[in-house]
């Protein structure tokens, strides 16, 4: 990934360095890539803040300035092939640009900061910095203006549209304003939820056997439905909430996990009637802890989003939170009730 | 296509003091600033979608916008009931943002 470097000697006799970078991702990147996406080898998430470059920038070049989340900096180096650009890294601790903006990690005396460490004005002393337009709920621009020599301007907020941007003079079109949520943008974020419920999907599997019993000669006729059951209620929340988000009605993504939930449960029912007309209190239990789990799984998916407020969430999660821990609570307890009147009788 | 409750809802625009620079339209993500032909100020166009992120606020010149500004994660929320530290309760060791 990472290339020659480019340095010159500068009157103070200390040597600026800038790293050259790679436009192309091998697939060593794009491994690193899915891992990260699923939650694996996040300590090495972050690269090394400091000035890098693609291409052969001078002087006058352009500045992009962005994160140092490696997925950040990689979907941003990918898109600078025949372009001659400098990249300023920030030091967000590994976090995304959106993300550390939200923290106050990625701000103007952050930005600042880089700008002093990295020498950037004996690189680029007529450079125009592109900060990315997400980055503007951290940086306040006015202040690095002021306190630098630097010309800056919030630039697309998608690396897709910096090559359009630069060569269309600096001028955004209202395209390259607007955040998305596109299907694939939001089946991206699906792993880490899925990893995220681990604890959820395993504890299932004992609930499962519990809902199933007598252990007797068609114990597992009833264990197998009724663990995919539960199963698919985690998947119904992490994965198909997320992936149908704008069609399911209900503002509330806990009402939204709670409805799908609520379809299935019937669904199910109907498919295994046979199986469960004579368990109503595993029914019961069953429906308890599915929604409660689709429901809260669902309502993590807020932090993934891209429209949603804070007062909003603190509102979803005041009504949602205790109904879900009641509703779990209540499922478990109705599966140690069956399972202790099966053991006695 | 997308809307959450209360979006929007701390939002204030201060008409008067409002110099007509567009910085707000260069960072607000979901359109919800916007001119009109021949007024110099700009004014909500869809408040529905503002997500409170506090970009317009921060870095209005001359401070005409006002705005709760925060981020809307219910693992967040949840995480600070339960008393985990930091204004998200992700950190970068975990597979958060």
């Amino acid at each position: 990934m990472l290339q020659p470097v480019k340095t010159r000697t500068s009157l103070s006799g200390k040597i600026p360095r800038a790293v050259h970078v790679s436009t192309h991702l091998t697939w060593k990147d794009k491994a690193a890539a899915a891992a990260l996406r699923s939650g694996i080898g996040r300590n090495k998430a972050s690269i090394k803040s400091g000035l890098y470059y693609a291409g052969n920038p001078g002087k006058d070049s352009p500045v992009l300035v962005t994160s140092n989340y490696r997925l950040t900096f990689d979907a941003v180096r990918k898109e600078l092939g025949g372009l001659d650009v400098w990249i300023l890294v920030i030091d967000t601790g590994g976090i995304n640009v959106w993300c550390a903006a939200g923290k106050g990690s990625f701000s103007a005396s952050a930005v600042i900061k880089e700008i002093k460490s990295s020498r950037l004005s004996f690189f680029a002393p007529e450079g125009i910095l592109i900060l990315p337009q997400l980055s503007a709920s951290g940086v306040n621009i006015t202040v690095i203006r002021r306190e630098t020599s630097f010309k800056a301007v919030f630039g697309p907020v998608y690396a897709r549209d910096l090559k359009e941007f630069i060569e269309g003079g600096m001028k955004k079109n209202r395209k390259m304003k607007k955040v998305t949520f596109t299907l694939k943008e939001r089946a991206v974020l699906i792993p880490v939820e899925l990893v995220h419920a681990w604890k959820i999907i395993a504890i299932f599997i004992p609930v499962s056997f519990m809902t199933a019993l007598p252990f007797d000669g068609v114990f597992l006729h009833r264990f197998i439905p009724m663990l995919i059951f539960l199963e698919i209620s985690v998947i119904n929340g992490a994965v198909l909430t997320p992936l149908l988000l704008p069609y399911i009605p209900g503002r509330f993504f806990s009402v939204k996990g709670l409805l799908v939930n609520l379809l299935w449960a019937v669904l199910f029912y109907l498919a295994n009637i046979s199986v469960v007309k004579n368990a109503v209190l595993s029914c019961i239990s069953l429906v308890l802890l599915g929604t409660a789990a689709a429901s809260y799984t669902a309502m993590n998916f807020t932090g993934c989003s891209t429209f949603t407020n804070q007062k909003g969430t603190e509102l979803e999660v005041k009504r949602s939170f205790p109904l879900q821990i009641t509703s779990a609570a209540a499922g478990l307890l109705t599966a140690v009730i069956h399972g202790i009147s099966i053991i006695a009788v | 296509m997308y809307s959450y409750p209360l979006n929007g809802k701390s939002l204030e625009l201060n008409a008067q003091k409002c110099t007509g620079c567009g910085l707000c339209t260069e960072v607000c993500p979901h359109e919800v600033f916007a001119f009109t032909d021949g007024v110099r100020a700009v004014h909500i166009a869809d408040s529905d979608s503002c997500m409170e992120c506090g970009a317009c606020a921060l870095n209005c010149p001359v401070n005409a916008i006002k705005v709760n500004r925060g981020v809307g994660c219910a693992a967040a929320v949840i995480g600070s009931i339960l008393g985990k530290k930091g204004e998200c309760s992700c950190d970068s060791s975990t597979p958060c943002c």
